[in-house]
């Protein structure tokens, strides 16, 4: 008769993350909370995420400021993730709330199978300031119950990236994923279900 | 605006200390971290573009593929030591399907489980819906025999997947239209195609029609796993999900007009009809145990809202 075998701290945190990343996921513009990896600071909960969802099974790249290639040495060695360019990458980590180009360079999948687009991870300062055309923008679609949509409950990310994800996801369904995380663990998902509108 | 954050239980106090020493363990919800990962990875591409068939990897598990594979690894590679699991076959949580699958479950995770729907966080059915209103922190599974809606038109996988991604639907309406002309009835019983988020046509596993109506605009998250199929999909919670139907020939639920369930009365839920062959009448019952028990102890007063959305003529 099998038993089962105690598990590991990590396997009860990415389980929990897991379930953390699949609400978001469920309900885009809401704000969830993620159990962070404390000594990495401001890339501690994209290395959650990545601890949670990557492996040797899948390719990788990162996007911004320098401090990104220790992110990606990290990243590599938690997860034995490989690193890929820009347009192979099933994930890609963007460091800051600017996506240098990122959304319009990722994978978008292919006609038959749109899944295989990239999952973008956003990486956000802890003290960004919020953008000011944030009350401008509403969030629909599936996941949101409002008729009139949503603001996004994060509000430092900038008009123009949610409008280089509105043009990535232009071509429903094929497109990308977005999750924006902050250094504290908080969460914000934008599947490309959801239709952003900038008013 | 403030964190999401969902009340959860806690866990049962030797769930950790339970786990017992000997051979022949296996680890924690019995999948691999590695299998669990690429499950993880596919339900969330699956849950960003409702209604859309993502393949993955379907795992060897120790029951026969057919019988509920694809919902236990979705299930496994759910579950947490938090959580508090329902298994229900049919509406039963009584049934050998329901019972072996949620004593698997025990085994490999030490969680604990439930009959009463409000109670549990994560419920696994084939084929039904609980009857009980799900609430926003519920996940619903499903298990799917066939996740491909237009199966029924088109043998070829290379073709079906063209069709969806042309969303070119035709031959499926078609193929109602035909029966309406032959029958005057629209014969698909279970397994009612439907249009998820105005773009995918989705296969709702086979649950009668009296559940299709109440996936639409859902508060919980409902997943879809076939083992065989190797496919994934899923409903977000408030998606849009419309049964294929014309405008001179509308959607219909079963109707259990003037019939009522022999043990609890409710003349509101889905009923089983049960003939007792030497009598030759027909009886019903509640397709759904937990829900008459409930009813029962209630004395059949247990209410809530109607399960057709209304459609019912």
């Amino acid at each position: 008769m099998p038993t089962r075998m105690p598990p590991s701290n990590r396997i009860i945190r990415d389980q929990r993350n897991f379930r953390v990343l699949l609400q978001a996921m469920s309900r885009p513009g809401r704000l969830f909370r993620l159990e962070a990896l404390q000594p990495f600071g401001a890339h501690a909960a994209a290395l959650a995420v990545a601890q949670c969802l990557l492996d040797h099974e899948v390719g990788f790249s990162t996007v911004g400021r320098e401090s990104t290639e220790s992110f990606a040495a990290a990243v590599a060695a938690a997860t034995g993730a490989r690193k890929a360019g820009l347009p192979e990458a099933d994930f890609v980590f963007v460091a800051g709330p600017d996506g240098h180009g990122a959304a319009g360079a990722a994978r978008r999948g292919s006609i038959d199978y749109p899944d295989a687009g990239a999952t973008l991870v956003y990486s956000l300062d802890a003290q960004a300031a919020r953008d000011p055309g944030h009350f401008r923008i509403r969030l629909s679609g599936p996941g949101i119950p409002e008729e009139d949509g949503i603001a996004p409950a994060m509000r430092e990310i900038p008009a123009a990236e949610l409008q280089a994800l509105q043009t990535a996801n232009a071509d429903y369904p094929l497109g990308i994923d977005a999750l924006f995380v902050r250094p504290n663990g908080e969460l914000m998902a934008l599947p490309r279900s959801t239709r952003i509108r900038l008013r | 605006m403030s964190t999401v954050v969902h009340p959860t239980p806690a866990p049962p106090a030797d769930w950790r200390a339970s786990c017992a020493p000997g051979h022949g363990r296996t680890s924690f919800a019995f999948l691999d971290e590695g299998a669990k990962r690429e499950i993880r990875r596919r339900m969330l591409k699956a849950v960003a573009i409702p209604g859309c068939q993502v393949p993955f990897g379907s795992r060897e598990m120790p029951i026969a593929r057919g019988w509920g594979t694809g919902g236990l690894q979705l299930t496994l590679a759910l579950i947490g030591p938090e959580d508090v699991l329902k298994v229900i076959d049919q509406g039963a949580d009584d049934s050998v399907n329901a019972v072996s699958i949620r004593r698997f479950v025990t085994r490999v995770t030490g969680v604990r489980t439930t009959t009463d729907t409000p109670a549990a966080t994560l419920i696994q059915t084939r084929h039904r819906v609980p009857e009980e209103p799900l609430r926003p922190h519920q996940i619903l599974v499903f298990q799917v025999p066939i996740p491909e809606p237009l199966r029924l038109v088109e043998p070829s996988e290379v073709e079906t997947r063209r069709m969806h991604a042309e969303a070119d639907y035709s031959r499926m309406w078609l193929y109602l239209y035909e029966d309406i002309v032959t029958y005057g009835e629209i014969t698909i019983g279970a397994r009612y195609p439907v249009l998820v988020n105005r773009r995918h046509l989705m296969d709702p596993s086979p649950i009668p029609r009296w559940d299709v109506a109440r996936l639409n605009r859902n508060p919980a998250l409902m997943l879809f796993c076939a083992g065989r199929e190797k496919r994934i999909y899923a409903l977000p919670p408030h998606t849009l999900v419309e049964p294929l139907e014309f405008e001179d020939f509308g959607f219909r639920t079963e109707s259990f007009a003037g019939r009522r369930c022999m043990h609890c009365g409710s003349t509101q839920s889905f009923l089983d009809e049960i003939i007792a062959e030497a009598a030759g009448r027909r009886r019903y019952a509640c397709s759904d145990s937990a829900f008459c028990q409930k009813t029962r102890k209630a004395g059949g007063g247990l209410t809530h809202r109607p399960a057709d959305g209304g459609r019912t003529p």
